[in-house]
């Protein structure tokens, strides 16, 4: 929410807030920095706000509420994390994983145009929430898988090869005006930060595309890099493969100040692991559930993926780092409870009417919605007595209607409701009623509904 | 993976989204009825926060 910490433009570049064509407003966003200072993710909400010259808690609104419509929130969001660079003149993602330099400003212009054009296909087309239904989601499902692979196979071998993480820029300093400040920094104090010029000169400022890209081609590979995010420089205790030894000093620069060391981020690689056998389990299932026949409930998916991040937790009580499996456990946890509290069965109005005693089902299913069994047309109801009929319903209505003199027993029970059968009724919290006919051999009628209203009458 | 002293909150929330995820599949698959494991709920809950603090005052003692 830091908004004061932003040098002002530049004269002549487009500012948030004016009113020029729209060619201007998307140049505006295509050279938006995402934020350190002030982000609750990737900081693309805090960048654009400040951009924009907006509140960043009303982007952050609108990112939540596109994603309501075909996720396109998510994919807006995802396709600026790539694209956009952070305003600590690190390049961004995207130059980071497939080594753009002088190419990044238009692959950020095309990258931001697919992403926007994804996000509008998946508003209009907002149908599908799995396989191939949705076309920009059917986008997601591959690039996204592909885009992991690229980054464990190539961009985190490559980081750990030159042990570093990703690049930053660090732009020469000007000599400072004020007192010399100190030669080096310790680094084992996190109070450690450069002159007070430094933050000026780290912070880009620029607004247009073309100039920032100029700037972000300067960013050599090899130069050092920091987070200088305000965190502990010595809390290599606290990251997997802390092991590794220390990155070397930086160099001094012109002035006679240092930058303050390298803190080598090094992967969480148990959260990493985790997250990779449930990808790994998720897509077994799925490959099962559409190859064969077996019948698997919807809760398993739920089930297995909190299984394995709960055996990951308790591989992290005693190695790696694993804070960041509590909120995945969490969520997951949610969605099991959601998915394991809708029923099974069909959805809506569900009507079954036989016409024949040998048409007539052993079972009946209702997920929610409105179940109404008519009997009254069966033409030999006779050949009723002696057979069970289950019901099993979820939460709605269960309506039986029997033919008028068909001996039946009645057995009914429901979590939470009314039951009517024949004239008696009950209601409440697992509520019972039984109505037992006096008559053999007779139809018995097992239901047992979750919520809701049992109704079994006559015609 | 670096090795660290014993954290038990983690080995804590990793029991229970096990326990979590244990109930679901049993559940999911008409082994037990929802009502039976909502019974056994409790009981699971309160090992698990016995647990947690004898962890605790063995961690800080």
């Amino acid at each position: 929410m830091n908004q004061t910490t932003t040098p002002p433009p530049p004269p002549g570049a487009p500012h948030a807030g004016d009113t020029g064509p729209d060619r201007e407003r998307f140049r505006s966003v295509v050279s938006t920095r995402r934020s350190t200072d002030g982000r609750l993710v990737a900081g693309v909400a805090a960048g654009l706000g400040r951009q924009l010259g907006i509140d960043p808690i009303i982007v952050r609104i609108v990112f939540v509420a596109l994603s309501f419509a075909g996720l396109a929130g998510v994919i807006l969001y995802a396709a600026a994390w790539l694209a956009l660079p952070p305003d600590d003149g690190r390049p961004s993602v995207m130059a980071d994983w497939f080594r753009l330099e002088q190419n990044e400003p238009q692959a950020r212009t095309v990258v931001l145009a697919v992403g926007a054009a994804l996000a509008l296909a998946s508003i209009v087309g907002d149908t599908g929430w799995w396989w191939g239904v949705s076309t920009p989601l059917f986008t997601l499902w591959i690039a996204v898988p592909i885009l992991f692979v690229y980054w464990l196979v190539v961009v985190l071998p490559r980081q750990r090869r030159e042990g570093r993480p990703p690049a930053a820029a660090w732009p020469t300093p000007p000599p400072p005006a004020g007192p010399p400040p100190p030669t080096t920094f310790s680094s084992t104090s996190s109070s450690a930060a450069p002159p007070p010029s430094a933050p000026d000169v780290r912070e880009p400022a620029v607004d247009d595309a073309d100039t920032a890209a100029g700037r972000d081609d300067e960013v050599a590979d090899d130069e050092p890099t920091s987070e200088l995010d305000g965190e502990p420089l010595t809390a290599h205790d606290d990251h997997d493969g802390a092991d590794e030894p220390p990155p070397p000093p930086a160099p001094a620069g012109p002035g006679g100040w240092q930058p303050a060391p390298v803190k080598t981020r090094t992967p969480p690689t148990l959260f990493l692991a985790t997250m990779s056998v449930v990808l790994i389990a998720l897509g077994a299932l799925a490959t099962v559930h559409a190859g064969t026949d077996v019948d698997l409930p919807p809760q398993v998916y739920p089930a297995v993926a909190l299984g394995i991040v709960g055996a990951g937790l308790l591989v992290g009580a005693r190695w790696g780092r694993s804070i960041a499996l509590v909120p995945i456990g969490l969520v997951l946890s949610v969605v099991l409870l959601a998915v394991g509290a809708v029923p099974d069965g069909p959805l809506g109005d569900v009507r079954r009417t036989p016409t024949t005693a040998s048409t007539v089902a052993s079972e009946y299913e209702l997920g929610a919605g409105q179940l109404r069994l008519d009997l009254t047309e069966v033409s030999n109801p006779e050949d009723l007595l002696g057979r069970t009929i289950v019901i099993d319903g979820g939460l709605g209505q269960v309506h039986v209607i029997l033919p008028a003199d068909l001996a039946v027993t009645v057995e009914a029970r429901i979590s939470g409701g009314q039951i009517r059968i024949l004239g008696e009724e009950t209601s409440g919290q697992d509520a019972s009623l039984d109505v037992v006919s006096d008559e053999r051999p007779a139809l018995t009628i097992e239901i047992d509904h979750t919520f809701g209203q049992i109704d079994v009458e006559r015609a | 993976m670096n090795q660290h002293p014993f954290n038990p909150w983690s080995f804590l929330a990793g029991a229970l989204f096990l326990l979590l995820a244990v109930a679901g599949a049993v559940v999911s698959a008409d082994l037990v009825a929802p009502r039976t494991m909502l019974a056994a709920s409790p009981v699971a809950l309160i090992v698990l926060g016995i647990g947690g603090l004898a962890l605790t005052f063995r961690r800080t003692s």
